[in-house]
C-alpha cells in the first residue's frame, strides 16, 4: 500500500474520524465532569440547609448543635463528608463527628447570607468547600454570626468520571475501528475498477487479450477509450514497420540475386553493366521509398491540431528557392486558420512532395488552394487541397504508375517519382483521398480530401 | 568555378572530389564544420556543397553562419534524410537547392551548374554570345553549331568568361577560380590558357571574343558588328 490513491485516501479519512471522535470524546468527557461537579455542589447546598436547619442559638448568644445530625455521614469518621462552624473571630466553634483533624480555613470579607465555592487539592484528597455566612438569632433577639463550612470529598465523583471516561473511550475507539474497517472497505470497493484495468492492462502486455473492455464506471470509460485508441495506433505502426521491413526485404532478394548471378559469371559485357546499373538503381530506389513509407506517421490519437496555410506557405517559400529560375507565377488560395489534426512532418510530405511535382512541372503557374468543407455540401466535412500547375499533365496510364510504389514518370529526374506513391499510401493512413483531374489551367490537378 | 566541398563521410569526398576535379573545378574539400566556415569566409567561393550531417557542427549551422557573415553565394545541401520537414528548415537556413542521398553525379553537376547560373543571373543552360554557344548541362562548346574540344581547364575558364561577360576579369580572379590552392600561380599558364582558347574558338581571329586589358586582365564579350 505504498503512497498509493487507496492509502493516501485511507489515512486522509482515518485522520478526519480520529480528530473528529477526539473532540467528541473531550466534549463528552468535560461535559460529563461538569453535570458531576454540579450534582455535587447540589448535595453540598442540601447539606448546608440540613446544618443551618439544626443550629440555634441559646439565651447566652452560644451555638447550640444536637449531638446526632440527620445525616449519618457526618458522624462516621472519614466519611468524605465533614462540616465545620467558625464564629466571627474565626474560632471553629462546632465540628462534625466526621472531621477527625482537617484544618479548614475560613473565607474572610464574606458577607452575610453569601455562598462561595472552593476547590481544594491538599496531599492525595480533592474535595469542595461550601462557605457559607449567616447571623443566628436567640429568643432576646440577639444575633451573632457565624460561617458554615461544609466539605466534601470528590473521590465519589473522581470515580464516576473514570468510570464513565473508560467506558466513554472503550466505545469511541470501538466505533473507530468499525468506521475505518468500513473504510478501507469502500475504498477498496470504489477502486476496483482501477484495479481492474491494471490487471487487464498485464493482461494485454502479456498478449492474453487485445482490448480494454470497456466496463470499469463512467469515470473511467473516457481512458479506456484512449487507452484503446493507443493501443490500435501503435498496433497499427508496428505493422506497418513490420510489413515495410518485409516488403524491403522481399524487394530487394530479386535486384541482389541478379547481381549476384553477374558477378559470379566473370567478365561484364556492356549489356551487364546496363543491368548491373539499372538494377543497382532499382535497389537504392525500393530502399528510398521503403524509408519514406515507414518515415509516414498517420493519424495520430492525442496530437495537436495544426494550422495548415503556414507550412505551406512555408515549403513554397522553399521551393520557390529551389525553382527560381522558372520564374514561376504562383497562386495561393488559403483559408488562413483552418486547423487539422495531422501530424507535422506527414503535413509537409504532402506539400512537399506534391508541390514538388507542380513547380517540377509547370511552365509559367501553379495554383494551390486549401479550403474546408462542411458536412453539408453531400460529403462528409473534412479539408480539401487543390494543387494545379499548367505542365503536361499525367495520362491515365502514367497516373496509374505514379501511383505504384518506386515507379518514376521522369526518369531523369533523381528521387522523384516515389513522392506521389507515399501521399497516396499517407492519405490513406488519415482515410482520405488523392485524386486527379485536368487543371483549368491546362496541367495537373490533385484533389486531396481528409476527413475530419 | 571554386567549390567548396563540405563531406565527412571519406568515401564519398573523395568521388565528388574526383569527379569535380576531372570536370575541371577548383575544389575546397573538408570533412568538418569549422574548416568549412574557414574555408568558406577565406576563399572566393562559386558554389558549396554542405553535407548536413557533420561530426563537429550541424551543416545548418554551418549555413546559418556563412549566410550571417553576409556570403551569398549559392548552397546545395546534401542530405541522407528523406523528409520534407528538414529539406525546408534547410531551405529556410539559407541553402539554395537540396540533394537526397544517393545521388547521381550528373545529377550534383546539373544542380550546381544551375545554382552558379542563376547566381549570376543566368537561368538558361546554354550561354550563347554570337556564334558561340556553351552548353553547361553537356558542358560542350559550339561555334556556329561546330563542336569545339577543349580540355576541362579551358572549358571551366571559358564558363567563367561568359557567365562574367563584359566583365574585366583579372588574372588572379581566374586563377582563385579556376585553380585550387596547391595550383601554381604562375600567371603564364593563364596567358598560355587564354591563347589556346582564342586558337579553337576563332581559329581565323575575326570573332576576337577575348579582350586583353593590359595590367588589368581580360574581358569576354563579341563585338557588336559581329552578332
Amino acid at each position: 500500500m505504498n503512497s498509493s490513491i487507496q492509502s493516501r485516501l485511507l489515512l486522509s479519512a482515518s485522520l478526519i474520524l480520529f480528530c473528529f471522535l477526539g473532540l467528541a470524546g473531550f466534549v463528552l468527557d468535560t461535559a460529563y465532569q461538569k453535570g458531576a461537579e454540579n450534582a455535587l455542589k447540589d448535595r453540598l447546598q442540601i447539606h448546608l440547609y440540613s446544618i443551618l436547619r439544626e443550629a440555634e442559638l441559646d439565651q447566652k448568644s452560644r451555638l447550640v448543635m444536637p449531638a446526632n445530625l440527620s445525616e449519618p455521614r457526618f458522624s462516621q469518621v472519614y466519611s468524605g463528608l465533614y462540616a465545620y462552624i467558625f464564629n466571627h473571630l474565626g474560632e471553629v466553634v462546632w465540628r462534625s463527628s466526621s472531621s477527625a483533624g482537617a484544618v479548614v480555613q475560613t473565607v474572610s470579607h464574606l458577607e452575610s447570607g453569601q455562598k462561595k465555592y472552593i476547590k481544594k487539592q491538599s496531599n492525595d484528597v480533592n474535595s469542595v468547600e461550601l462557605h457559607y455566612k449567616a447571623t443566628l438569632e436567640n429568643e432576646n433577639l440577639q444575633s451573632s454570626a457565624f460561617e458554615f463550612v461544609v466539605i466534601e470529598s470528590t473521590s465519589s465523583i473522581d470515580h464516576q468520571v473514570a468510570g464513565f471516561r473508560s467506558v466513554l473511550w472503550q466505545w469511541l475507539g470501538g466505533i473507530g475501528l468499525l468506521l475505518i474497517i468500513l473504510q478501507f472497505w469502500i475504498i477498496r470497493l470504489s477502486l476496483h475498477p482501477l484495479r481492474h484495468i491494471v490487471s487487464d492492462l498485464e493482461k494485454i502486455q502479456a498478449g492474453d487479450a487485445q482490448q480494454l473492455n470497456n466496463h470499469y464506471g463512467e469515470e473511467l470509460k473516457d481512458i479506456a477509450d484512449t487507452v484503446n485508441k493507443l493501443i490500435e495506433n501503435e498496433r497499427t505502426h508496428l505493422q506497418r514497420y513490420r510489413n515495410t521491413l518485409a516488403d524491403l526485404a522481399h524487394s530487394l532478394k530479386t535486384p541482389i540475386s541478379v547481381l549476384i548471378g553477374l558477378y559470379e559469371q566473370g567478365q561484364l559485357s556492356d549489356q551487364d553493366m546496363k543491368t548491373f546499373k539499372s538494377q543497382t538503381l532499382l535497389m537504392w530506389q525500393l530502399v528510398d521509398y521503403q524509408l519514406q513509407k515507414a518515415a509516414v506517421k498517420g493519424h495520430q490519437t492525442m496530437s495537436a491540431p495544426i494550422a495548415l496555410a503556414p507550412i505551406a506557405q512555408q515549403v513554397l517559400d522553399s521551393l520557390d528557392k529551389v525553382y527560381k529560375h522558372k520564374l514561376l507565377k504562383v497562386i495561393t488560395d488559403f483559408d488562413k486558420d483552418i486547423k487539422f489534426n495531422i501530424e507535422k512532418g506527414d503535413l509537409f510530405e504532402l506539400f512537399g512532395n506534391l508541390l514538388d511535382n507542380a513547380y517540377f512541372w509547370a511552365k509559367t503557374q501553379l495554383k494551390i488552394s486549401i479550403k474546408a468543407t462542411t458536412d453539408s455540401d453531400n460529403s462528409p466535412a473534412g479539408i480539401t487541397i487543390n494543387i494545379e500547375d499548367d505542365g503536361p499533365g499525367i495520362s491515365a496510364e502514367n497516373l496509374k504508375r505514379a501511383l505504384q510504389r518506386g515507379v518514376k514518370i521522369d526518369e531523369s529526374k533523381i528521387g522523384n517519382g516515389i513522392g506521389l506513391a507515399i501521399v497516396s499510401e499517407m492519405l490513406a493512413s488519415y482515410k482520405g483521398t488523392l485524386k486527379s483531374e485536368q487543371s483549368e489551367l491546362g496541367g495537373q490537378k490533385w484533389v486531396i480530401f481528409i476527413p475530419r | 568555378m571554386r567549390v567548396l566541398l563540405v563531406e565527412d563521410d571519406l568515401a564519398l569526398q573523395g568521388q565528388l572530389l574526383s569527379s569535380l576535379t576531372k570536370k575541371g573545378y577548383a575544389v575546397d574539400a573538408t570533412g568538418n564544420g569549422t574548416d568549412a566556415l574557414y574555408l568558406g569566409s577565406e576563399y572566393p567561393i562559386d558554389v558549396a556543397i554542405i553535407d548536413l550531417g557533420l561530426p563537429d557542427m550541424s551543416g545548418m549551422d554551418v549555413i546559418k553562419q556563412l549566410r550571417s557573415k553576409g556570403f551569398g553565394f549559392p548552397i546545395l545541401i546534401l542530405t541522407a534524410r528523406t523528409r520534407w520537414e528538414e529539406k525546408v528548415e534547410g531551405l529556410e537556413a539559407g541553402a539554395d537547392d537540396y540533394l537526397v542521398k544517393p545521388f547521381h553525379t550528373e545529377e550534383l553537376l546539373a544542380r550546381m551548374n544551375a545554382l552558379i547560373r542563376r547566381s549570376v543571373g543566368v537561368s538558361t543552360p546554354q550561354l550563347i554570345h554570337g556564334p558561340i554557344k556553351l552548353d553547361t548541362a553537356k558542358q560542350q562548346v559550339f561555334v556556329n553549331d561546330v563542336a569545339i574540344e577543349l580540355t576541362a581547364y579551358e572549358y571551366k575558364m571559358l564558363e567563367y568568361m561568359m557567365l562574367h561577360s563584359g566583365k574585366v576579369i583579372s588574372k588572379t580572379r581566374i586563377t582563385e577560380h579556376i585553380y585550387d590552392q596547391d595550383f601554381d600561380r604562375d600567371s603564364n599558364v593563364i596567358e598560355v590558357f587564354v591563347g589556346r582558347l582564342r586558337k579553337k574558338l576563332d581559329p581565323s581571329d575575326q570573332l576576337k571574343p577575348i579582350e586583353t586589358l593590359r595590367g588589368r586582365g581580360y574581358r569576354f564579350s563579341i563585338p557588336l558588328n559581329n552578332t
